[in-house]
């Protein structure tokens, strides 16, 4: 006959062995937007995407400064760039990678301008052709015209001399600065060189995503190796863009947990040993453990990805577990060493473990999808880890024996922590202060939503950021107006609104726009009306005066034949796809992109959508523009840092307070349920107040800043607080016992070991996480000890247990 | 690429205008292959022998678009391995300066642009089919033309593609048969446009100044 604890360890053994085998082929996903809140703003991070700025990594090339620096580019310099080019080219890895325009460009794009002229010049072009058709320029321009042809490069320059002879293209090519927006670049034989001639810049798109670390190592492996094989002697690269951020975040993470985690493990373990004076304890309290991988496992099966990040997390809130299993241990030692688990503790574990579970409850409503899957592992893992310790602990520890009644306590001096009048007085007002402290921070507290924040700030990168905007310029932030849609005519009208609007500007210095190139549909329809408003006024005339200056500066009267017939033939309307394949690809590929998305309806179809950006200095100048165009020109999305931060801190702001609110008032629920008074419901929630006063009162001493990881931190220091309270009120109303106060006591110093190292961890997001544990369980923790059994001190409990 | 047959032309246009960089009394041969190469290998194999040298020249344009022939008058001024100075004097004046890997040019209406070899496709394939002509290699130029070589003696320069042959017609030098340096350089166009320039008065292994390849100033 097989027992009922035979089963149920054959049962643990296979659901865990499950768990693993499951856990194991978990598909993890480190898509950054699983950390950002709210869906609109993931809606921006993924037309970010889509424009292909995520990915973007540039590349300046540098040869150190000269006493007398020459502006005419070094030749290594210009070789190191071909190379890396090149080399960069045929990687799979890169998508595009752009680092010299076509041999020839100029011929080919004065021959595309030059036919599509019509329909690029708008009135004020028309205006500056009128000027240079004036005889006295017209002379001086063939003139010179007639000095080129004589020159070595008269050869190749004399059919575009009689095909324009006055520099009509050089206009509109003037115009064509804007595709440069902010940058400050020369192109110099196809090269992107720097106004001092010292740096040459190149851009690549990544073929994979850059915000996966994986994808980042193997992108910069890769780059690494062509920029060894590729620079010339002196020559050096600086890489900015996202994915140095990526690398510098892995690798803080990575070094933080490989400095951190065992420093952890050892504090906890060493603890524990301490205390407990027993390894076989030691593995009873470790038992909860046991309920990771089926967790894991479940929450793989809900969301089929699980990010990375909630996963790290996540494992990491199951530790909470491991305090079911400490109070079970020490509420069944001596008393009940058989193994059996007293009333009163069974009632004080319940209660614990609903609280805790309502709070992660309550995390699952937040905006941020990271969130949302921690909650549910952690729900998960909890709940498992709470039938583990329920279930096996007792039977384990008594055939062990590790219940016996002369262990070690942590906590031996009772009269402290008593429910007699014992300086009753001075805890409490010690506690209120601390409230009326944190309150009176509280509202100065702001909600930092640049998620920059936690980015971690190495210094190389920074160097590099800064090196770059000092010599290609973008010193200030960027906003990107997106036009979006299906009719590539509709978003080329939108982006045309959007220049237009920024045109009429008093300071629109540093917009980027294909519009002077592309110029929407509409506008192309008005550009040739009036172009041919001014083929019939603007040119009677003119044929006799062109020839006139041309016998006059040396030319027959034909000589430029050409151009007339050019400027009285039909003009031709243009697509982006007559400019996409030409030589200003890269800076248009930047700004227009055309993909294919699978449709809502229809298995299979996949839906054309177009994209044009505009970027703009995102600074205070712009600010009401932006607004404006956001709010008026439907089908414009503004993707800029400043309002993302205010979308962010919105989002984070709600979430922090809808949550608090929620659980806060499930807590309550729970506790008034449970009590049904409201003196043990105050000394259950005194912890968790106390936490949070003193969260408030460290984040306004440390800069006054609350981001996304201490809501989520906050969350959780919630659920352990409360926790404690309860432990604590239902031992004072059973008559305090030694071992509750010990049970919480090594509860709270094995939490602040494990987590409270984190404190010391270089990356923000990890050290807001050890920091904000550490303080809030550092204040509840004593609260609970201190504070909770004089709340509960006058309402006539029974007496201490010896 | 159709614009490259026209900037390899501007190389042998110049390249022409300094191929006197030979001694004389070369003998060659009739319109033979064993005899073309052995022009050019002595060509190849003499032309060190020549530090510097200095000479007047004389352009003339017949361009259909121009009412009549256009005549431009200068000097060239050539110190190896690696400076020339080409300067138009009369009647419109301009330089172009070649130095190293770098350049000025510049005219009597507008400021001086500088701009490096690696930086100016036109610039550096003239200076690179220059020098290695200068030094010995015809191998660049011919994989893009024919050679002849007839009495008097002269190479004519033929095309090889289609694309070439519809911005370049042929080249002919002619060659002072005693000197080896190049008289008289033609550019015939297909549609009928010529080039025609005339060297003269050769300075052989001068004592030339820095600042002729230095400064783009105008005499």
């Amino acid at each position: 006959m097989i027992s009922r604890s035979l089963i149920i360890k054959i049962v643990v053994l296979l659901v865990t062995l499950a768990g693993i085998y499951f856990s194991m082929r978990i598909e993890l996903g480190e898509d950054a937007l699983d950390m950002l809140p709210g869906t609109s703003l993931q809606g921006d991070f993924k037309l970010l995407q889509q424009l292909g700025m995520v990915n973007r990594i540039f590349i300046s090339l540098e040869l150190p400064s000269a006493p007398d620096p020459d502006p005419v580019p070094d030749s290594g310099l210009l070789a190191s760039a071909r190379a890396l080019g090149e080399d960069l080219s045929l990687s799979p890895l890169f998508a595009e990678v752009f680092y010299q325009l076509p041999e020839g460009y100029q011929f080919r794009l004065a021959a595309e301008l030059r036919q599509y002229l019509p329909v690029l010049a708008d009135d004020g072009d028309l205006r500056r052709f009128e000027a240079l058709m004036a005889p006295e320029v017209l002379r001086e321009k063939l003139a010179e015209a007639f000095q080129a042809l004589n020159s070595p490069a008269g050869l190749a320059m004399k059919r575009q001399i009689q095909g324009d002879p006055l520099g009509f293209t050089s206009v509109i090519l003037e115009k064509l600065s804007t595709l440069r927006g902010a940058l400050r670049l020369n192109i110099h034989d196809g090269f992107f060189i720097s106004n001092d001639g010292r740096h040459c810049l190149i851009w690549a798109e990544s073929a994979i995503p850059l915000t996966v670390s994986g994808n980042a190592v193997l992108v910069n492996q890769r780059l690494e190796e062509a920029l060894a094989r590729s620079l010339k002697e002196r020559v050096t690269a600086r890489i900015v863009g996202p994915l140095p951020h990526t690398l510098a975040n892995a690798g803080t993470i990575r070094s933080d947990l490989a400095r951190l985690l065992p420093v952890a493990i050892v504090a906890l373990v060493t603890f524990l040993l301490l205390f407990l004076r027993d390894r076989r304890a030691l593995l009873l309290v470790a038992i909860p453990f046991l309920a990771a991988p089926p967790a894991v496992a479940l929450l793989a099966g809900f969301y089929g990805k699980v990010s990375a990040m909630a996963l790290g997390f996540g494992i990491v809130l199951l530790g909470i577990g491991v305090d079911f299993a400490v109070h079970i241990y020490l509420g069944a030692r001596g008393i009940h060493s058989t193994g059996k688990i007293s009333g009163d503790l069974r009632g004080s574990l319940f209660m614990a473990f609903f609280t805790t579970i309502a709070v992660f409850a309550v995390l699952l409503l937040s905006s941020v999808a990271a969130h949302r899957q921690m909650a549910l592992l952690g729900i998960i893992g909890l709940t498992w880890a709470f039938v583990l310790a329920w279930l096996l602990a007792p039977p384990l520890g008594a055939q062990s024996g590790v219940f016996t009644p002369n262990g070690p306590l942590f906590v031996k001096e009772m009269r402290l922590f008593g429910q007699g009048s014992h300086q009753r007085w001075l805890k409490l007002t010690i506690w209120l202060l601390l409230l009326a402290a944190g309150l009176s921070v509280w509202p100065s507290l702001r909600y930092n939503g640049d998620l920059r924040a936690l980015d971690v700030p190495v210094q190389a990168v920074s160097d590099d950021e800064r090196a770059f905007k000092g010599i290609w310029g973008g010193e200030g932030e960027q906003a990107f107006v997106v036009a979006v849609g299906r009719e590539q005519d509709t978003v080329l009208n939108l982006n045309d609104r959007v220049y237009q609007t920024l045109a009429r500007q008093e300071k629109s210095s540093g917009v980027q726009s294909l519009a002077v190139l592309l110029p929407g549909p509409d506008r192309q329809v008005e550009n040739l009306a009036r172009w041919r408003e001014f083929q019939k006024t603007g040119l009677a005339g003119f044929e006799r005066e062109l020839r006139q200056a041309a016998i006059a500066t040396g030319f027959t009267p034909a000589a430029f034949q050409p151009f007339l017939d050019w400027l009285e033939s039909e003009p031709e309307s243009l697509a982006p796809g007559d400019f996409l394949d030409g030589p200003l690809r890269p800076f248009i590929y930047s700004l227009f992109r055309e993909f294919s998305e699978k449709g809502a309806i229809g298995k299979g179809e996949s839906v054309e959508t177009f994209l044009a950006a505009t970027i703009v200095p995102d600074n205070p100048d712009n600010k009401a523009v932006l607004e404006r165009l956001s709010s008026e020109i439907a089908g414009v999305t503004v993707l800029s840092n400043s309002r993302w931060r205010r979308q962010v801190e919105e989002d984070l702001k709600r979430d922090i307070v809808k949550l608090s609110t929620v659980a806060a008032l499930l807590v309550i629920m729970i506790c008034a349920l449970f009590f049904r008074s409201p003196r043990p419901v105050l000394g259950v929630l005194a912890p968790v107040t106390s936490a949070l006063a003193a969260m408030a009162l460290f984040a306004a001493f440390t800069g006054g800043e609350l981001n996304i990881m201490h809501a989520l931190m906050g969350i959780m220091v919630i659920g352990l607080s409360v926790d404690y309270g309860i432990f604590m009120v239902r031992a004072c109303l059973g008559g305090i016992d030694h071992r509750t106060l010990s049970a919480v006591s090594i509860c709270a110093v094995s939490t602040l070991s494990g987590f409270g190292v984190l404190g010391f961890a270089e990356h923000p997001a990890l050290h807001a996480l050890g920091v904000t544990v550490l303080v809030g369980i550092g204040a509840a923790w004593p609260t609970a000890l201190l504070v909770t059994p004089a709340l509960l001190a006058s309402s006539g409990n029974r007496e201490e247990k010896p | 690429m159709k614009y490259l047959p026209l900037l390899r032309m501007g190389v042998l246009f110049i390249f022409f205008s300094l191929a006197g960089v030979f001694p004389p009394g070369l003998a060659f041969g009739v319109e033979s292959g064993g005899a073309l190469e052995n022009f050019l290998q002595k060509v190849e194999e003499s032309s060190a022998a020549i530090d510097s040298f200095s000479c007047d020249f004389t352009q003339i344009k017949q361009l259909a678009i121009f009412a009549g022939p256009v005549e431009f008058s200068g000097q060239l001024s050539l110190r190896r391995p690696d400076k020339l100075r080409w300067e138009f004097v009369d009647p419109l004046p301009s330089v172009i300066v070649l130095n190293g890997n770098r350049g000025l040019k510049c005219t009597d209406r507008g400021p001086v642009t500088k701009f490096n070899l690696d930086g100016d496709p036109v610039m550096r394939m003239v200076a690179s089919q220059l020098w290695a002509w200068s030094s010995g290699s015809y191998r660049e130029l011919r994989d893009d033309f024919d050679f002849k070589l007839l009495p008097g003696p002269a190479l004519v320069f033929s095309p090889r593609s289609k694309e070439t042959a519809s911005y370049i017609g042929r080249i002919k030098v002619v060659f002072d048969p005693d000197h080896l340096q190049p008289l008289e350089v033609e550019i015939n166009e297909p549609g009928g446009d010529r080039t025609l320039l005339y060297f003269s008065n050769y300075r052989r292994n001068l004592a030339l100044k820095d600042v002729l390849f230095s400064e783009c100033r105008l005499r």
